[in-house]
């Protein structure tokens, strides 16, 4: 089976180069045959690239430690089910899977474009492919998943036990898929720009795919937090981590571009400033990839390291040539004779938007490579934390959620500053009594409150606007929930943005009540002594010992109670692996919309008393929360939207002859 | 078995990526391919005008910038239909044409026969 995996592997890289020349070629020469013939491969890589991923899933049930990525990353004692995590858990994997996920989204690209994109097609394809080609390529050579050992061990090493979480069946393979993920919409952007055929042709298309990738990627983002919560064992879920980072970064760019192609499609405005921000999130992507791949950047978590980096940062550089050289090349097809009418207005305010979003982008891209900088050019080593993104991120993030609540009550084209402040004086009023509200609750600290005034008004101006609408809507007859429905389904683009900013200020809660005011306390106990922490009474009763064929795992029992509430029973495990010389956690987690308790045990000591870390972090709840909001909101916006095409054909001719 | 499955896979990727060159190129239909097109553009036409309604609706659009918004918006659309409307006569003409050559080629070839 390995080998068919291996041969498909060869096929599916050979039919990557076809497809790639004879898109190119055809569309050349003119040869519509030979274009169509090479379009065909985007639907037969797939199935290679599923043989081919078949051959080392079954590697992997089969134990077949005569595979040297299967003997690298399983063994006898893993639990079948994180088969799929064992799967991507190494370079050679990570890399199949990149791949198999590229060539199901080149498929979808080849199957549903628009008329409209049938020019250009054959380039944005050759472009999909050749990013499937380096892949293949690097596979086949360099980082074969179907390498052979010379002799077979009995066993394997085993999978890193860190990735034994639920969420790693979901995390890293959202963050791959949307990295690589942006090579489609950068494709079709550059297709159209090759082609150069109207430059406003890829905007639908592109607003769409970018919208899934910005999803993917987004809830991976998220997925990726709560596996950190939840076995780190140190609290936090975000660390500005570099890997953190590097899929932070695209997902900023990809949010500005959401917002600035909206003005693109209405206004034929930011053509020049939309292509560049998609060469600018695929240059991210790629380099995200390049970092994961073994880049020269120390993380925590980057598990797929290698010596591969060097030939990614390759591909990043020609790629970096190549699109911005097709941008200059082209530079005047894109310029636009429509201007920005007012510096007051929704356009104004989604370029300002876009600038604080690449800011943030860039302050991030800044504390990831200075490390590299300075070692390279001064040889000494520095780490850029968290306390430089939280200096510099912090207040750029305000002024984002600001221009989240602005933006949407500001006109297109002008405002004066009489509708503006019109506009904002709802809103701004329940920013004013949150503010009171939280000052009466004793929360003080300046930043805490300047941030959920910000959030009130975010959510007050949605809620406002949705009121309105629905309470329009409801004067023609309807009641209120199909109001509510109607007014949603009247521009689902629009309306799932609002949800998915709804998602953005849930998240904000979370991060601001975490990161104000957690209390942390770290504790020694013997089985019987209690301690309490803030509103909580926890008593450590004991630990339960179970020892496994590749684990010890300690079953660290409390008795947690709130106030004069009853009793309840949490569980702080904790594993030590041997042969990893890995100890591995799950904290124990009691989650209220209000807040966490967190009890999280870092070490046994001989004398039969444990240490353990107890945290209390309020409004962590609502991070959570967002992901389902987040999920929603683009699901609305994606939904095609219905247009009676028979019901308005004969208006705009009327219409049309009036105004002549 | 690898080897198996590698063979079939290549005689039948082969046999996919062949079929197009023994395939006749369709002369005709071409434009219905660009009509298409202008109908994906007339379709984005009323769904912008069904959001502009909306943002009068909601007092965002004042009732000036409305109306010419939406007189532009007609007079695309109704150009992008007449733009479908030609390249259809177009293809219909063409059709035409090609029946009118093939009837006469084989009335040509049967007074030949005889």
């Amino acid at each position: 089976m390995a080998e068919a995996g291996f041969v498909s592997l060869l096929i599916a890289l050979a039919l990557s180069v076809y497809g790639l020349i004879g898109s190119v070629v055809g569309k050349r020469t003119g040869a519509h045959q030979l274009q169509e013939s090479a379009k065909r491969t985007a639907y037969i890589v797939p199935v290679a690239l599923l043989i081919s991923t078949i051959a080392l899933v079954a590697a992997f049930l089969r134990h077949d430690f005569s595979l040297e990525y299967v003997a690298g990353n399983s063994n006898l004692a893993m639990d079948p089910i994180y088969t799929w995590v064992a799967f991507y858990a190494g370079n050679e994997g990570s890399l199949l899977y990149i791949a198999f996920v590229l060539s199901l989204m080149i498929a979808a690209v080849a199957a549903f474009a628009p008329r409209s994109l049938s020019g250009s097609m054959p380039y944005t394809l050759a472009i999909l492919m050749g990013v499937q080609t380096f892949f293949l390529g690097v596979m086949s050579i360099m980082a074969n998943p179907f390498d052979v050992l010379p002799s077979t061990p009995p066993d394997g090493q085993g999978i890193n036990p860190l990735l034994t979480h639920p969420g790693m069946f979901f995390h890293p393979p959202m963050l791959m898929a949307g990295l690589i993920g942006v090579s489609v919409p950068f494709a079709l952007a550059m297709g159209v720009l090759i082609n150069g055929s109207a430059t406003d042709d890829w905007v639908d298309t592109g607003r769409v795919w970018t919208l899934i990738i910005w999803a993917i990627l987004g809830i991976g983002l998220l997925l990726g937090s709560w596996w950190a919560y939840t076995i780190l064992g140190w609290g936090g879920y975000w660390a500005w981590d570099p890997i953190e980072n590097v899929a932070l970064m695209p997902w900023l760019v990809l949010t500005g571009f959401l917002h600035s192609i909206v003005v693109q499609k209405r206004r034929g405005l930011f053509r020049v400033w939309n292509i560049v921000l998609m060469n600018v999130a695929f240059t991210l992507a790629l380099f995200g990839i390049f970092i994961n791949r073994g880049g020269p950047v120390v993380s925590v978590h980057s598990f797929a390291s290698s010596t591969l980096g060097w030939i990614f940062l390759g591909f990043l550089v020609f790629s970096l040539l190549f699109s911005f050289g097709v941008f200059f090349i082209r530079y005047g097809s894109l310029r636009s004779s429509a201007s920005l009418d007012s510096t007051l207005s929704r356009e104004a305010a989604f370029l300002a938007n876009n600038l604080l979003l690449l800011a943030i982008a860039f302050v991030t891209l800044w504390g990831v490579v200075f490390p590299l900088i300075s070692e390279m050019f001064r040889g000494v080593t520095v780490t850029v934390g968290a306390p430089f993104y939280d200096r510099v991120n912090g207040p750029l993030f305000m002024v984002l959620i600001l221009l989240m609540g602005v933006g949407p009550l500001m006109p297109w084209r002008s405002a004066s500053w009489q509708s503006l402040r019109r506009a904002v004086q709802t809103p701004g009023l329940v920013a004013l009594a949150t503010v009171a509200l939280l000052l009466a609750f004793r929360i003080t600290h300046p930043f805490a409150l300047v941030s959920y005034g910000l959030c009130a008004f975010v959510a007050a101006g949605i809620l406002r606007e949705w009121a309105k609408g629905t309470a329009a809507r409801r004067r023609r007859g309807r009641s209120y929930p199909l109001a509510f429905l109607g007014l949603i389904a009247s521009n689902r683009p629009r309306y799932g943005g609002y949800i998915v900013h709804l998602a953005i200020v849930a998240l904000a809660l979370g991060v601001v009540g975490s990161t104000f005011y957690d209390v942390q306390r770290d504790v020694i106990l013997a089985p019987g002594e209690s301690v309490v922490v803030e509103d909580y009474s926890i008593q450590y009763t004991g630990t339960r010992v179970q020892v496994r064929s590749d684990r010890t795992e300690f079953l660290n029992d409390l008795q947690v109670s709130q106030g004069n509430g009853e009793p309840r029973q949490m569980m702080a495990w904790r594993a030590l692996y041997p042969a990893q010389n890995i100890a591995a956690t799950r904290a124990a987690i009691r989650s209220t919309p209000i807040e966490d308790l967190y009890i999280v045990s870092s070490e046994s000591l001989d004398d039969g008393r444990v240490a353990f870390r107890i945290l209390v972090n309020p409004l962590v709840w609502w991070m959570w929360l967002a992901g389902p909001i987040l999920v929603l909101g683009t699901i609305v916006a994606l939904w095609p939207q219905r247009v009676n095409v028979a019901a308005r054909t004969q208006r705009p001719v009327e219409s049309s002859v009036q105004a002549v | 078995m690898g080897l198996i499955i590698g063979i079939l896979l290549g005689l039948i990727s082969l046999v996919v990526l062949a079929l197009p060159f023994f395939r006749k190129e369709r002369v005709g239909g071409r434009n219905a391919g660009n009509a298409g097109g202008l109908r994906e553009q007339r379709i984005s036409i009323y769904q912008e005008i069904r959001t502009l309604e909306n943002d009068l609706n909601l007092g965002q659009v004042p009732q000036e910038e409305y109306e010419q918004r939406l007189r532009d918006y007609r007079l695309r659309a109704a150009e992008l239909m007449m733009e479908e409307e030609e390249l259809k006569q177009i293809d219909f003409d063409l059709e035409e044409e090609i029946t009118l050559r093939r009837r006469n080629g084989n009335n040509n070839s049967t007074q030949d026969d005889a």
